[in-house]
């Protein structure tokens, strides 16, 4: 009887800690003014995609103290942006009632986050049904939502004019010796559409893809995977939509097997190619805002070092997540004070259409909504690491 | 057919890496008859510890700091949690997976998700034709293959181990020879903690390493565990290598996108055959 108690307060307590670790529990940064925006932030904080998600929160944090520090006047009240963040746990499930809960428990009028693609729905339903709520998203999926008539923007440029118009040429012609690819990407909806539109885009960059791969994406071991490819019959791989640890481990299973040292990845860090410079011959990823590896102007180095110092990290560890979020909360400021209202989305949404914002870096959407803010190639060679910016039109 | 033996060498090192995690969870379920959700965890902190304690003191003494730690922590929880729970399915449940939870979270905010490589084997070995195999891939299948021999010598010819069958066998008739379960239960958690921690030092040689790793392996070690029947070491080592070949052979010559699809697919196959597994000797019972 004892043991029984016993064990049943272990799970108890053990219950208390995990939910203390992994969150679900939400946190709010205080605000005062005539006015306050309620903003609500949705990221994984803890699980997979917390690499990410916790870069995310904490870039929405710094900014809305960033801005509370000097404010923002709209129709001539002085305002000031309340926050209230709510983890994911990286389960897109959790989205629905997390974006429910911000919307309508906090008063939320702009939703932003949704680390995980299959997020995006039930976010954008949660703000559609509610009405006159804004969702700000730099998630793939968010690029089916972004109408001219919609407050719904995405944070990063669409795929196809990012990948297909500005990636791929720039990474073609940085690594001109690169003309026959494999390209391994996830067995899913969007890995198959993004590889049916990134072979034409090669070709027309005189780069053959020569085969494609559909791996589990559950996968850990791509040894298998990589040896579907005959050796000898390509220069390159292509890594599709992935995070560090696939890109790395199918970088591992091709240098084994001895089938090529070139790389290029849809990836956004640096990371599995620096981790490996010794072993390649180059690397190339999708650069977003700005890369930490490669802070291109002493205004990204400043915000890498006082990021850092503000949550306590490493600088080495940034993600590439706050220079897709930091700068969007001060144009979303600028956008409000241009409309001048606070409360009425679609007239926000309507100033942030057209707009450009210089901050950390350059963010920007052109008159229908879509994303035009430049983005960058990084290219890894023997010789060193650059970022070749890019330009969206 | 070069690629066929490459192939097969990838799926004998998968299936030794899923021979010792299933022996893990076929162990401890054979003498507490608790089915532990944590177990993947112990992989984890395995790899980590490897890579960690490599990078720091170098790869032979990290080795055996690894498995300690992880078979230290093993010990530590089955103390503190998992003896309370024996007899109470409900409560080994929700204290393993409360376990794997935390531990995940945890690994995550101190490691985050960046991939870590252990220190890797230079080296490659020419088979057929234009293939190759890595040196570190064939050191990890003679290094499961030696930790599988020694594990079967060691549970028919050890105290430990025959104290480990016993319970498995009959928990009541070992309890009158002076073998109480929940004794053996620690001899068990920390057999299954060393097992796991080879098998994180394994994977740390071969593929990056994330805090989500664990878990990974942990599904495949139950399935191994159920296809060759709740506590049997050969049921497990069979199932083991039947699904890491049938993983290998299916991503190369079938389809690359259903990797994790045909271990469950074996398994449902096989339990519809054989409901207690491949070599089940008595009806798996709860309580």
């Amino acid at each position: 009887m004892r043991s029984t108690r016993v064990a049943a307060v272990g799970v108890t307590l053990t219950g208390a800690l995990v939910l203390a670790a992994c969150g679900g529990a939400s946190g709010s940064s205080a605000a005062s003014g005539d006015c306050v925006v309620k903003i609500g932030s949705v990221f994984s904080t803890t699980g997979a995609a917390a690499a990410f998600g916790i870069d995310g929160q904490n870039s929405i944090d710094m900014a809305v103290k960033d801005i509370n520090a000097k404010g923002f006047t709209v129709a001539g009240k002085q305002c000031t942006f309340e926050l209230k963040s709510a983890d994911m746990q990286s389960n897109p499930d959790n989205m629905a009632r997390n974006a429910q809960d911000l919307i309508t428990g906090f008063g939320a009028h702009y939703l932003i986050g949704g680390d995980m693609s299959p997020a995006i729905p039930p976010m954008v339903t949660a703000a559609e049904r509610t009405g006159n709520v804004m969702a700000l998203s730099v998630t793939t999926s968010m690029q089916n939502y972004v109408k001219p008539d919609k407050p719904f923007f995405k944070l990063s440029a669409s795929d196809d004019k990012m990948v297909n118009n500005g990636y791929i040429p720039a990474v073609t012609k940085a690594l001109p010796d690169i003309k026959r690819i494999a390209m391994l990407m996830n067995n899913d909806d969007t890995g198959r559409a993004l590889a049916d539109s990134y072979v034409p885009a090669f070709a027309q960059n005189g780069v053959e893809v020569t085969q494609k791969i559909f791996f589990d994406p559950a996968s850990q071991d791509f040894a298998a995977v990589v040896n579907q490819i005959p050796r000898g019959s390509v220069d390159g791989i292509f890594i599709g939509y992935n995070g560090d640890g696939r890109a790395a481990a199918i970088m591992d299973a091709a240098l084994d097997a001895g089938l090529t040292k070139n790389f290029i990845t849809r990836g956004i860090s640096a990371l599995p190619g620096q981790q490996r410079a010794a072993k390649i011959d180059n690397y190339a990823w999708l650069v977003l805002g700005a890369d930490p590896a490669f802070p291109g102007t002493d205004k990204v180095k400043d915000f890498i070092g006082r990021y850092a110092a503000e949550y306590k990290m490493d600088p080495a560890k940034v993600t590439w997540f706050p220079f897709t979020h930091y700068d969007y909360i001060a144009m979303l400021a600028q956008a409000m004070e241009k409309a001048g209202t606070t409360d009425d989305v679609d007239k926000v949404a309507a100033a942030l259409r057209g707009a450009s914002y210089d901050g950390v870096v350059q963010v920007s959407f052109d008159p229908s909504g879509a994303n035009t803010s430049p983005m960058g190639a990084g290219i890894l060679t023997p010789t060193g690491g650059k970022v070749v910016t890019f330009g969206i039109s | 057919m070069d690629a066929l033996v490459t192939t097969i060498l990838l799926g004998i090192m998968q299936g030794g890496l899923y021979t010792l995690v299933g022996l893990g969870v076929t162990l401890t379920f054979g003498v507490t008859h608790i089915l532990n959700f944590a177990h993947g965890e112990f992989i984890t902190v395995g790899a980590y510890a490897f890579v960690l304690f490599a990078g720091a003191v170098g790869a032979g003494l990290a080795l055996p700091l690894a498995l300690l730690i992880a078979g230290g922590i093993a010990a530590l929880l089955y103390v503190v949690g998992f003896r309370r729970t024996i007899g109470n399915h409900l409560q080994g449940l929700a204290f393993s997976l409360g376990l794997l939870l935390f531990v995940e979270a945890f690994m995550m905010r101190t490691f985050t998700a960046t991939p870590r490589s252990g220190p890797r084997i230079e080296g490659t070995v020419s088979l057929i034709g234009q293939e190759q195999m890595p040196v570190g891939r064939l050191i990890v299948i003679g290094v499961t293959i030696v930790v599988v021999v020694v594990t079967a010598f060691a549970m028919r010819r050890t105290w430990i181990g025959l104290a480990l069958r016993a319970c498995g066998d009959d928990e009541f008739a070992a309890s009158t020879v002076g073998l109480p379960a929940k004794r053996v239960g620690l001899y068990a958690f920390v057999v299954a903690g060393v097992l796991a921690a080879v098998a994180g030092v394994c994977i740390a040689l071969v593929v990056p390493i994330t805090p989500l790793t664990g878990l990974a392996f942990l599904l495949k070690g139950f399935v191994v565990a159920i296809i060759g029947g709740l506590g049997s070491i050969e049921g497990t080592f069979v199932a083991a290598m039947m699904l890491g070949l049938l993983e290998a052979l299916g991503t190369r010559y079938v389809e690359a996108g259903l990797t994790n699809a045909y271990g469950f697919v074996l398994m449902i196959v096989i339990l519809l055959v054989a409901p207690a597994g491949l070599f089940n000797r008595r009806q798996v019972r709860a309580g």
